[in-house]
């Protein structure tokens, strides 16, 4: 099978005929939307993690479109299908080339999603220099109150240059004294104090750029419990990223949406038409992507908050993702063959 | 003719007959498109105002917020609450001057969005403007600094009057100027159920000091005395809520105080 009339070029190419315009549409769509239609006070310049449905307008066009285009070429996706009995006698495959249609889409999504994760961040005003914000795993109980021991944290291996805190405050148990949090690195107390008394407030304590190995935090004053959920704890890294690199590591976590519906639909269209397939993969995107299950969400604020992918924890989160379109994939093979049409 | 063509033809006379009745322009059809979608875009918007004040920035959490409000321009409840939240934050700014001047362009711009709230609050106009006019006041004791800054405009109490003079036309009553301390538990439960105690008790505070404007003094007295009742809960101090509790006007106080 040539790469010109093989599955996968078929569909590819048809994808991509079917979807360059809407994709083309759905990413000046977002770029008029984002900058004819401003929110009613445009306050702060670090205010692009607040766009990220203008990004995912074009990204979404494109999966939805090349999914759904796969989905309705490749008959063996759905049962009953006209034509899908000659195209399983002629398919010696496993997945009677569903893998292939699969494989069609996610290079036709990953050729329109390009242009799009290279150009469209930095047009919504994600920051040009990207830092790595990696997440400081603390101990079991990560609590600081009057009379607690001091919390201690493993540092990640990675030159830092600040540390960032953004924990839960509890109701006071006296009179409101802020709660004053003293930081040391490596047994080197941090210049800069953090104080907290309400939930929500944040503090970027500086530091001189350096590989760092332990992070101790202690209470010093205050009445104010606090309590560090993951994530509560971050350290910045010093070195700087580009921007674009930063959207072509986005741009895998994009296609998982696509991949992970037409997976699944690989294995239920065994069984299903194509009306029960096309709201499977309809739901599939949705929850996948808008409802902000799996990483791909995350990773699209990350990309406009200028923090970068690489080391935000996204990728390890795609594992379940993968998991379970893979295990689809191997339990379609497996219906497929003792069912064979 | 088919019976389809009657019902296309019957639903085109109709179409038309409506838009001849109600002509369409711009603003409505963005406020049909707004009817339309605001079910399915709220509860993302809502989490991810959530996600931003858990994860992001304050100019993130600022533009959610904007967001949700464009969906929902007659809410004058959450105009004002999120401004205030925007407008009191300490944020992660630097100490000293940078600090002031961080907080006189929060505070320019909460006022901003509240005029901007303005054309649509409505019938809660009047309100809109108390709060407005109590803004500068709590921003000022909050963060002393802002008094230099403000000085050159004629001082938070100037500012104060201009939105109180405004409420006085719409209104053409002079009890607005005393009103405005009365807005101190719709304002304290807006903050406190986002956990912004600390801005909670710098507007106690400012309402504490405006009940002095109220003409009754017996009624200044008992209503300076709850709210500092309430200060003190909210400050952890020990004491007897139970005049508060039995109060309507702390009605919606209550949930926040233990």
């Amino acid at each position: 099978m040539t790469w010109g009339r093989g599955t996968t070029a078929l569909v590819c190419r048809h994808a991509l005929r079917c979807g360059c315009l809407p994709t083309l549409v759905a990413a000046a769509l977002a770029l008029v939307g984002h900058h004819w239609v401003p929110l009613p006070i445009d306050a702060a310049p670090t205010s692009a993690g607040a766009a990220t449905a203008w990004l995912q307008l074009p990204l979404c066009v494109a999966a939805a479109w090349c999914t759904f285009v796969a989905l309705r070429m490749w008959p063996p996706f759905a049962a009953r299908q006209p034509g899908s009995d000659v195209v399983v006698r002629q398919q010696g495959s496993a997945l009677h080339g569903c893998a292939a249609a699969l494989l069609g889409s996610c290079i036709a999504q990953a050729v329109l999603m390009l242009p799009v994760v290279l150009v469209l961040p930095a047009a919504l005003g994600a920051p040009a220099a990207v830092r790595a914000h990696v997440a400081v795993p603390l101990p079991p109980t990560p609590v600081l109150h009057a009379g607690s021991p001091p919390l201690v944290a493993r540092l990640p291996d990675l030159t830092i240059d600040a540390i960032v805190l953004r924990p839960l405050a509890g109701m006071p148990d006296g009179p409101l004294l802020a709660s004053r949090v003293a930081a040391s690195v490596d047994g080197e107390p941090v210049a800069t104090a953090a104080e907290f008394r309400e939930p929500h407030q944040v503090a970027h304590l500086p530091l001189p750029p350096a590989r760092r190995h332990e992070l101790t935090l202690r209470l010093d004053s205050g009445n104010v419990p606090l309590l560090f959920p993951p994530g509560a704890v971050e350290v910045v890294g010093a070195a700087t990223h580009a921007l674009a690199t930063n959207g072509l590591l986005l741009l895998p976590l994009a296609l998982l949406p696509g991949w992970l519906a037409l997976a699944l639909a690989s294995l239920v269209g065994t069984a299903a038409a194509l009306p029960t397939q096309t709201a499977l993969v309809g739901v599939v995107l949705f929850v996948t992507t808008v409802g902000g299950l799996g990483p791909y969400d995350d990773a699209v604020r990350d990309l406009l908050r200028g923090r970068w992918l690489a080391t935000a924890g996204v990728f390890p989160a795609s594992a379940s993702s993968l998991g379970l379109g893979g295990l689809a994939m191997i339990l379609a093979m497996l219906v497929r063959r003792r069912c064979p049409r | 003719v088919t019976p389809g063509a009657w019902r296309l033809a019957g639903a085109t006379v109709c179409c038309l007959g409506a838009m001849w009745c109600t002509p369409p322009t711009p603003a409505r059809i963005e406020e049909a498109v707004s009817w339309l979608v605001r079910p399915a875009l709220l509860p993302f918007a809502w989490q991810a105002l959530e996600l931003a004040q858990r994860s992001g920035d304050g100019g993130e959490a600022f533009g959610r917020a904007q967001q949700i409000l464009r969906l929902l321009p007659t809410w004058t409840d959450g105009h004002v609450v999120f401004a205030y939240r925007f407008a009191l934050d300490g944020g992660a700014a630097a100490t000293g001057v940078d600090r002031v001047a961080a907080a006189w362009q929060r505070l320019q711009v909460a006022l901003a969005w509240l005029e901007h709230a303005r054309a649509d609050a409505g019938r809660r106009e009047v309100e809109l403007l108390q709060a407005m006019a109590l803004l500068p006041e709590v921003a000022t004791a909050q963060q002393p600094g802002l008094a230099e800054l403000l000085r050159p405009h004629g001082g938070a109490i100037a500012w104060a009057d201009r939105y109180l003079a405004a409420a006085e036309r719409l209104t053409d009553s002079k009890a607005v100027r005393e009103q405005r301390t009365f807005l101190a538990p719709w304002l304290c439960a807006g903050l406190l159920a986002s956990g912004a105690r600390e801005r909670a008790i710098a507007v106690l505070d400012t309402a504490i000091t405006r009940a002095a404007d109220v003409r009754d003094r017996a009624l200044a007295v008992e209503w300076s005395t709850r709210l500092d009742e309430v200060r003190r809960a909210l400050r952890g101090e020990p004491v007897d809520l139970t005049a508060v509790r039995a109060d309507t006007r702390f009605q919606r106080l209550l949930p926040h105080l233990r």
